[in-house]
């Protein structure tokens, strides 16, 4: 098939049928084409690629594994279908698998081109709508609550179900007011508090959680705390009349109702999480602040390994227990499940890999420092920009600057000399794409690419390590 | 590429991952020789030649062992370290992991079931995409499927960490002087013998003395760090520094009045008033003059705090003065004794 003839073929599909003569002209310049074999793998559940896949010729299976360990089919894919746009939109891992079944022919739309053209109305509306339908769909089959549940029942909860998007800061549900439905989070986190001598948080909800049910397990009618959106969350909304229906014929939705309204987490461990913002984190960099000797090796071993020699740990952080232990929080990236950074960046210079790391696309960078004020953690840093001093280990003392009576002056003097040397280095940087930005996004990129993370592994006391955030504050059963 | 998280011991003291170390059993090692002499020595008359010989080989390795930690940490803070140079693109480590999914995945639908040609097929992967000296892989039992396979990926640590390191240091440490005593049968009737076993007396003490260090100052510090860290000390005092200067700007007397003011140790309310008085001579209003002293006695305040967390931080450093110096004059007669040795 000849260039014109391919691009022809796709403006037949109902997809790009109603993008602008300029979307469809980004389109045919920046897609990429793909051809695959039979049995090749196009998408795995669990994987995070933010690439959004059309499917032009050939046929494609789609299924996903239930938490039961089933496997579900989801149907067939073909030509002028697509798949990938539950990743592209939210930043969340697959949930679902895609192999092709035949000689395939791809489209392509990486993040930064997904996104202008998601810019268009018919286009997002159109990706918006299957959007609603698959996630609901694959929500309804992976969701706790509902696993077990017939298919019936199921059916009648997907007739009557909605998918509902609240952006952050967004109030789901008042202190107070009527209770319309019971609240399945799809993804992102809800924080549930409860008014009296200030706010009171109450619980944190995740992805396959779900609040609510105690209305319909004690009959209360109104809400007893005020729920909010942490962060952009998809919400699955099943009105109190299906509820109710599918409770009254189904003992099973009873039990697993009741189930789901004794998973309350431990409010020292909430409260703990909450305050250091744990609770949406991966994976944390911790500091023993009882093993720390302050030898600035993990700092400088970070500038080493950095072309740029700026370093991307600070050892700035909130400081927690670990039992009677501090530990520091290190600003180290958590890679988050919802990375607000990557929802903020309008250029695609955030992007997860297949592993759910998020990373930079330097060429992509242009310094404006959207991703830096969207992250919930202070990780991300521009550069240049006013130096903290750790980069060049200003803290550290040389040993000559220990004697007594000079020693002080000395460490002093260079002190001063480095913190000149710093600002003197705050110029006007170019990104890979050989374009003058004025500064540039960075984090910790998990030594990408090498052996370790190299804070980590110099570290001649074990003071610094990766941990799960949740295991700092989780009591032993 | 997504890399297991290798079990790590639990925060906690220094001296309990020390005493957990298996770096005892180069100290056992390291005193197996002397302990062996002594229980079998009856039999080994006129063998001590042998006695000498692997005493003095085995101290000698021990401190170049030793000395090579303290090589270590510093090239790693430099960009010249080789592991440094083993980064492979993250492309490259994307496509193995996807290639590992596919692998997974077959381990799943049952398509392999031999340990052995899972850890062959895994280890080509790596292989074929350049990453196998970035990546171990270990092949672990499914616990949540009976006779099934889970594949693993964990960084590589080529050289080992730098924490394991230091606990061999310490261990050769304490083994090293010992076996000097034995070399020197316990006679300081030379220079030589004198010098040695003074120094490594003298090299396990302070290094001794440097752990005990190591061990209690974090704590006290972090106690007084409780309320404002070094680093954020020093990030409050920079930005308390520029505040001034913006409002102070070029006025000279007003610059010097807070100049005085700042470089005090202590922000006494007498001093505050006479740079509050100085400042509204130099032609600031009423209000901008105690703005402008709060900002200085808080800069004086944190300069006080940055200074008293300084002098504990430096008791991190200082011991090596005693612990440095008749290390590398050690290593150095340890040299000359070897060369001494072998051309006499």
């Amino acid at each position: 098939m000849n260039e014109d003839r391919f691009l022809t073929a796709l403006r037949r599909f109902p997809l790009f049928a109603t993008l602008s003569d300029h979307g469809f002209q980004q389109l045919a310049t920046h897609h990429q084409k793909e051809v695959v074999e039979a049995g090749a793998s196009l998408l795995s559940q669990g994987d995070y690629r933010d690439r959004f896949c059309v499917l032009v010729s050939g046929v494609a299976s789609s299924f996903m594994v239930e938490p039961s360990g089933q496997r579900a089919d989801l149907g067939t894919i073909g030509p002028g279908d697509y798949f990938g746009e539950l990743c592209a939109v939210s930043g969340q891992p697959s949930s679902s698998s895609v192999i092709a079944e035949s000689h395939c022919t791809m489209i392509v739309l990486e993040q930064p081109l997904f996104r202008m053209l998601y810019a268009e109305p018919d286009f997002a509306e159109l990706i918006d709508g299957s959007y609603r339908d698959r996630a609901l769909t694959l929500h309804l089959r992976a969701a706790p609550l509902l696993s077990g549940l017939e298919t019936s029942d199921l059916d009648l909860i997907r007739a009557n179900a909605e998918l509902e998007v609240f952006p952050k800061g967004t109030t789901i549900a008042h202190e107070g007011a009527p209770v319309g439905a019971l609240f399945l989070v799809r993804s992102g986190a809800v924080k549930s508090t409860r008014s009296g001598s200030g706010e009171q948080v109450t619980g944190y909800f995740m992805a396959n959680s779900s609040f609510g049910e105690r209305a319909f397990l004690d009959g209360s009618h109104t809400w007893t705390e005020t729920y909010v959106a942490m962060a952009k969350t998809d919400i699955v909304r099943i009105d109190r009349a299906t509820t109710d229906q599918v409770l009254a014929r189904s003992p099973k939705a009873m039990e697993l109702l009741h189930e789901a309204a004794g998973r309350i987490f431990e409010q020292d461990e909430l409260e703990v999480m909450g305050h250091n913002q744990s609770v949406k984190g991966g994976d944390a960099l911790a500091i023993d602040m009882h093993r720390c000797i302050r030898c600035n090796v993990c700092v400088e071993s970070c500038v080493a390994v950095h072309e740029d020699r700026v370093p991307r740990l600070s050892k700035r952080g909130h400081r927690v227990y670990a039992g009677d232990v501090p530990v520091t929080l290190a600003t180290s990236c958590y890679h988050c499940d919802i990375p607000e950074c990557m929802l903020a960046c309008g250029f695609g210079a955030i992007r997860r890999d297949s592993q759910g790391m998020v990373r930079f696309v330097e060429a992509n960078c242009i310094g404006c420092g959207s991703c830096s004020m969207a992250c919930p953690y202070g990780v991300i840093r521009m550069t240049p920009a006013p130096g903290s001093g750790e980069r060049r280990g200003v803290l550290k003392h040389k040993l000559w600057e220990t004697l007594p009576l000079v020693g002080p002056r000395m460490y002093e003097r260079r002190q001063q000399k480095l913190i000149e040397q710093e600002q003197k280095s705050d110029e006007p940087i170019v990104n890979a794409q050989g374009i003058p930005v004025t500064a540039k996004a960075i984090k910790c990129d998990r030594c990408e690419g090498l052996p370790f993370e190299a804070c980590v592994y110099n570290c001649p006391t074990e003071a610094i390590r990766r941990v799960d955030p949740g295991s700092l504050f989780r009591k032993p059963v | 590429m997504a890399l297991s998280i290798p079990d790590s011991p639990d925060f906690g003291p220094l001296h309990r991952s020390l005493l957990k170390s298996k770096a005892w059993v180069i100290f056992l090692a390291f005193l197996s020789v002397p302990a062996l002499w002594f229980v079998f020595r009856a039999q080994l008359v006129g063998c001590e030649r042998y006695f000498l010989l692997a005493t003095g080989v085995l101290a000698a390795a021990g401190y170049l062992l030793a000395a090579l930690y303290a090589l270590r940490k510093f090239i790693h803070r430099t960009p010249f370290a080789h592991e440094f140079a083993m980064r492979v693109p993250g492309t490259s480590l994307d496509q193995a992991e996807i290639e590992l999914g596919v692998l997974r995945r077959e381990i799943s639908e049952g398509k392999h079931s031999n340990r052995g040609a899972i850890v062959r097929a895994a280890n080509a992967i790596a292989k074929k995409n350049g990453v196998h000296k970035v990546i171990a892989l270990r092949v672990v039992a499914d616990d949540d499927e009976p006779g099934g396979f889970g594949v693993q990926t964990l960084p590589r640590n080529p050289l080992g960490k730098t924490a394991r390191w230091f606990e061999t240091h310490f261990f050769l440490g304490l083994a090293c002087p010992i076996l000097v005593l034995f070399h020197g049968q316990g006679s300081l009737d030379s220079t030589m013998a004198i010098a040695l076993n003074t120094l490594a007396v003298i090299v396990t003490v302070t290094g001794l003395f440097g752990l005990m260090l190591w061990l209690k100052t974090p704590t006290i510090l972090t106690r007084l760090e409780s309320d404002l860290s070094t680093e954020e000390a020093f990030v409050l005092s920079r930005s308390l520094q520029r505040q001034l200067n913006t409002r102070v700007g070029e006025n000279a007397a007003a610059r010097s009045a807070v100049e005085s003011f700042v470089a005090r140790k202590q922000a006494t309310r007498d001093r505050a008033e006479t740079t509050r008085q100085d400042l509204e001579q130099a032609g600031f209003a009423a209000a901008d003059a105690q703005d402008v002293t709060v900002l200085a006695a808080q800069l004086v305040s944190v300069k006080a705090t940055l200074s008293r967390l300084d002098r504990v931080r430096r008791r991190l450093t200082t011991w090596k003065y005693v612990h440095i110096p008749p290390a590398v004059l050690l290593m150095a007669l340890v040299a000359i004794h070897i060369v001494s040795v072998f051309w006499y």
